[in-house]
């Protein structure tokens, strides 16, 4: 009552506005730092039984938990869009622009010119070493794509190894701040700082990771992954990368960590349990789900499109097919066909009229008792079998025989000669039976020559045993060393033929526009859909389109992303940054609140100074 | 990490302004480009179409290519056949002129010159272009006929056509240089048979008489005879003809006239008492006149036998006599590589156009090939090779029946009628010249089709400069209004104005 309360009240004035300017100084200072909330002084009246001074309460930091979550869930999208778009974009200079000096499809172009030029002109050595450089060219191209597409699928693995260790380390420090945060006994400000920096660690982890986020009451967060796998509850769980060596295009994923031939990323829970986050499909966005996608499916199916131009390539030069000949006995007509020279992966086709159908069979060779029994129909209605033909062409009719029913009868004459013919009563019809097999020599008599070969000079045959010979071909690509030290191999079809006959050219040339190759098996089966066909030109064209067309995508999908970042940004700046404007007004007022104070009490002063003159 | 960097600390303002920087940098690249885009993924959707245009443009040069580079070798083609076609006609002229001439002038360079003339040949059948050898077919990498000497003379082991000519004059002349032709005389029948059944000498033609008391009878049997008999003594001058076949399937007749006269000149026969006597003379001359007629134009034709033997055309193998011996040798035997010259070893097809062929579009191609061994080169090697191995000596009695009895043959052979049969020169050159008239029209259209190729790429990926140049203008302006408007900004802040 009386002058005592002014006073009172005075001086509580002048402590909320000191402790208002502090704070105030503190956004100021702070303004520019990322990740700072800007804090607000709560003042409320504190009203005694004959006095109403004012009282600073705790000190409020502007957040909002959704704007938080979407902010979260944003930057994890953001995450993996951009690696995406980073490994994607390196990728694409890789391959170059079409039409550039050195990109595939120009390389390849120059190769059909230099076989035409050969066919006009196969005895002009110059010409002949033309095709040498073109065709090396080519696969050297494929070479180092290859080589590329490898070394960026190894750059995944380093930065995943980076991210984890960032990982646990950001997962720790949340542990700590929770910890922290927990304890109540801190001061408003100090409490403040942790929450901020509770906020830069969630969202760095978010960056790498998807995470929900469950703030508690307390302050501390719970983090788990969207797939509702607990990343930080009491404990902090512990991120693993376990290094499988240098990737090769062999070294593809499988959830069968004995099988798998690349690095393993799991999950070690505070419990002790692990968890493989690749094999469970634990990642499903952040940084750390985008460089898993590129390891494993992305890159590997560039890969694969590599490999099939460069078997396509090969397969081209080097294959020759033999049309059966028609054989009548008795009753029944047919073909022979001479297996003797058929290598692992070649394979004949049979084409067949059963009760008014027309069918088509393609047999392989297949010798890996691992792959078979392979008995298929692929869309195109071609029925595929593989066959083990180690154990001789009778083993091989036997089997076939019994595959295709009673209404053909397939039979092993003599030697090497596997003969189909009807059943002889009009119930069925043989149309054709051609062998496609791979030219193993250079001078063997065929048109075809073995031009690109795998490593070590061996042939290529599309062998389909073990991990196929066409995994990885693209990386093993390379002129056949006896061509190139002697280029008239180009055209010289057998010893005695002219240096002049253009024969093996124009098959060639034939071969590389008319022959039609598919996409192999190594495909899995999300790839099925971009599987390429056609000519080997078509598929380069095909591979270039495709791989152009994902780069845009990635892109597209990353600026979108960036966008929407970009408004949460702005947003959260509105909401939690700091407005130097506002705080120089709120400065201002402050000012005026304490020089006010101050006046009630140097008047207070005054006045109990006139009362003591009495 | 980047994206929590500028965690809501840096201005959304700001980083548009960035990002039209960036916009005007890749404008600039395009203005200097001259390309809309610079990488695989700025192609947008003209991609795949860009792709196989350029890989049909490249093709279409690859054909182009391919025109001028057979253009080149028609045009080397085009005089080898020219200057054969000039000396075709020279040959023919000097052919014609069918006499000895002046002093035997004709008789005595006929043989050099002829065999100038074939050394030309040779040389114009082994024409090349860079290295490729344009007359032997798809056989290109060696040179198609052997050289002058070789070829007459031979080589080691190796028979030359002189040897060949040779061989083939003893087989048809046989060993008493009759032509291989018996002559009995039976009282009044005279009887004439060949040796036996082989291709040499003399063949029975026909005989026919204006006597009446003359019978001729005419071929029978094998080997074949016929006869002359005389049943009375025939009307003086009245004429008895003997016809024969020579080797090279020109026949010859033997025309023997009746005379009174005890000494008959050539040509003519001693009237006899009777028959008897009448046939005696008769055979005496006809021996006389069979004997010249093996000397001379027996031998010329041997010489072209043994031409169209050694000279093999397209799907023949050369020929030898099979000896020795030779005079009595009673067949030919196909030669071996080892022991006879190959005058031709280029390719030899049944289509000599289509040995060699070029594409020239998309689905066309042109057959270019030429073969020395068609028709109208191995006429014309043939009967320069006859000329040229032939010596004929002012002294030597025959030799100028033998050289009319040649320059009849080459006449013959050389002659304008044979230039509309295939395979002769004037018709290859006329195949050719359709060749390069198929090429001029695809040169044509391959230009066209690129020309149209390279504007839909220029549509699809040229950055159009005035739109390239109008949008770096707008984007200047915005960029300048952009940096005022911060800078404005930045300066309208409560800090500078509290006092």
């Amino acid at each position: 009552m009386g002058l005592t309360a002014t006073l009172s009240n005075a001086l509580s004035g002048m402590g909320v506005t000191q402790s208002g300017l502090e704070i105030l100084s503190r956004n100021v200072a702070n303004s520019g730092v990322a990740g700072y909330n800007v804090q607000r002084q709560n003042p409320v009246e504190n009203a005694g039984t004959n006095s109403s001074s004012v009282r600073a309460t705790q000190v409020n930091r502007a957040f909002d938990q959704s704007l938080q979550n979407y902010y979260t869930k944003e930057v994890s999208d953001g995450g993996y869009a951009q690696a995406r778009s980073e490994f994607l974009t390196r990728l694409e200079t890789y391959f170059g622009k079409p039409g550039d000096k050195g990109s595939l499809d120009s390389l390849y172009a120059g190769f059909e010119s230099s076989l035409e030029a050969l066919a006009t002109s196969p005895d002009n050595y110059s010409t002949r070493a033309s095709v040498l450089n073109a065709a090396g060219g080519v696969a050297q191209r494929l070479n180092s794509l290859s080589t590329s597409v490898q070394n960026l699928r190894q750059d995944t693995e380093n930065q995943m190894r980076d991210l984890v260790n960032g990982l646990n380390s950001n997962l720790s420090n949340l542990s700590d701040i929770n910890q922290r945060l927990i304890n109540s006994t801190q001061n408003d400000s100090a409490r403040a700082a942790l929450l901020d920096e509770r906020d830069r660690l969630t969202s760095a982890i978010s960056e790498t990771i998807d995470v929900n986020v469950t703030y508690r009451t307390d302050g501390s967060v719970r983090l788990m992954t969207r797939a509702g796998v607990g990343l930080l509850d009491v404990g902090a769980s512990t991120f693993n990368f376990n290094d499988n060596g240098k990737l090769s295009p062999g070294s593809l994923f499988s959830s069968n960590s004995s099988q798998s031939g690349v690095g393993e990323l799991s999950l070690r829970t505070p419990a002790g349990l692990t968890l493989d986050l690749v094999g469970q499909r634990v990642l499903q966005s952040g940084r750390l789900a985008g460089l898993v996608e590129l390891r494993d499916q992305t890159l590997v199916q560039a890969q694969s499109q590599l490999d099939d131009i460069a078997a396509s390539l090969a397969m081209a030069v080097s294959n020759v097919t033999d049309q059966g000949t028609p054989v009548v006995s008795g009753a029944a007509n047919g073909f022979d066909a001479d297996l003797s020279n058929v290598q692992k992966g070649n394979s004949f086709l049979l084409d067949y009229v059963e009760g008014g159908t027309a069918k088509t069979v393609k047999v392989v060779r297949v010798d890996d008792p691992g792959k078979l029994p392979m008995d298929s129909t692929g869309p195109d209605g071609v029925r595929t079998i593989g066959l083990d033909f180690s154990s001789g062409i009778g083993a091989v009719a036997t089997s076939l025989d019994t595959a295709l029913g009673a209404a053909i009868v397939v039979s092993n004459p003599t030697g090497n000669v596997l003969r189909v013919v009807d059943d002889g009563l009009g119930g069925s019809s043989i149309t054709s039976l051609a062998t496609t097999i791979t030219a193993q020599n250079t001078q063997d008599g065929t048109l075809a020559v073995p031009l690109f070969v795998d490593a070590a000079n061996m042939s290529f045959t599309n062998s389909l045993d073990n991990n196929t010979q066409r995994q990885g071909f693209a990386g093993r690509i390379s002129l056949n060393s006896a061509i190139v030290q002697d280029n008239s191999l180009l055209v010289q079809y057998s010893s005695t033929s002219s240096l002049g006959d253009a024969g093996r050219a124009n098959y060639i040339l034939d071969q590389m526009r008319q022959a039609s190759f598919s996409g192999g098996v190594t495909s899995t089966k999300s790839m099925g859909r971009n599987q390429l066909s056609g000519s080997v030109g078509a598929m380069v064209s095909q591979a270039l389109s495709y791989q152009g067309a994902s780069v845009e995508n990635t892109q597209a999908q990353q600026s979108t992303r960036e966008l929407t970042l970009e408004t949460l940004n702005t947003r959260m700046k509105d909401k939690y940054g700091v407005n130097v404007d506002k705080e120089m007004a709120l400065l201002i007022e402050l000012q005026t609140a304490y020089a006010a104070n101050a006046r009630v009490l140097s008047t207070v002063q005054q006045l109990i100074n006139t009362l003591m003159k009495i | 990490m980047i994206i929590n960097k500028n965690m809501f600390s840096v201005n959304a303002s700001y980083t548009n302004v960035f990002r039209m920087r960036q916009q005007l940098d890749s404008l600039q690249i395009q203005l200097a480009s001259g390309k809309k885009a610079q990488t695989l993924s700025d192609l947008g959707p003209s991609r795949a179409v860009g792709i196989d245009l350029r890989q049909q443009v490249s093709r279409i040069d690859a054909y182009q290519n391919n025109i001028t580079m057979v253009g080149v070798r028609l045009d080397v083609v085009d005089l080898a056949l020219t200057r054969m076609s000039d000396i075709e006609s020279e040959a023919r002229k000097f052919a014609a002129t069918d006499t000895a001439g002046e002093n035997k002038i004709n008789l005595i360079t006929a043989q050099n010159y002829s065999s100038s003339q074939l050394d030309e040949v040779i040389n114009l059948l082994n024409s090349k272009a860079a290295g490729r050898y344009l007359l032997a077919g798809s056989d290109t990498d060696d040179a198609p006929v052997a050289s002058l000497d070789t070829m007459m003379n031979g080589q080691g082991a190796k028979a030359g056509f002189r040897t060949i000519v040779s061989e083939r004059k003893a087989a048809d002349a046989g060993a008493n240089g009759m032509g291989r032709i018996g002559v009995v005389l039976a009282g009044a029948t005279l009887t004439l048979s060949e040796d036996g059944v082989h291709p040499f000498g003399l063949k029975m033609g026909a005989t026919s008489s204006e006597s009446a008391t003359v019978t001729a009878s005419q071929p029978t049997g094998s080997p074949a005879s016929m006869g002359v008999t005389f049943t009375g003594v025939p009307n003086e001058g009245e004429k008895t003809f003997v016809t024969f076949t020579l080797p090279d399937g020109t026949s010859s007749t033997i025309s023997l006239a009746a005379t009174s006269s005890a000494t008959p000149k050539d040509g003519e026969y001693t009237l006899g008492a009777d028959a008897a006597t009448t046939a005696q003379n008769f055979e005496t001359a006809l021996n006389s006149s069979i004997s010249a007629l093996a000397g001379s134009e027996l031998a010329s034709a041997s010489v072209f036998a043994a031409a169209d033997n050694f000279f093999n055309g397209n799907g023949d193998t050369i020929q030898r006599v099979n000896g020795p011996p030779f005079d009595s040798a009673t067949s030919l035997i196909a030669a071996t590589p080892s022991n006879t010259v190959t005058w031709y070893d280029g390719s030899s097809s049944t289509s000599a156009r289509k040995s060699v062929s070029a594409r020239v579009g998309e689905s066309a191609t042109v057959d270019y090939g030429v073969e020395g061994n068609e028709k109208g080169f191995v006429d014309l090697v043939r009967s320069l090779a006859a000329m040229a191995v032939e010596t004929f000596s002012s002294n030597d009695a025959t030799a100028e029946k033998r050289y009319s009895a040649l320059t009849e043959r080459q006449t013959a052979r050389l002659a304008q009628s044979n230039n509309n049969s295939p395979g002769s020169l004037e018709v290859i050159t006329m195949e050719l010249g359709i060749v390069r008239n198929t090429m001029g029209n695809y040169l044509e259209r391959n230009n066209n089709y690129k020309v149209q190729a390279q504007t839909v790429i220029g549509q699809l990926e040229d950055a159009p400069v005035s739109d390239v140049i109008m949008r770096i203008k707008n984007l200047d302006l915005r960029l300048q209004a952009s940096y005022q408007a911060i800078s404005v900004i930045s300066k309208l802040t409560m800090v500078n104005y509290i006092r």
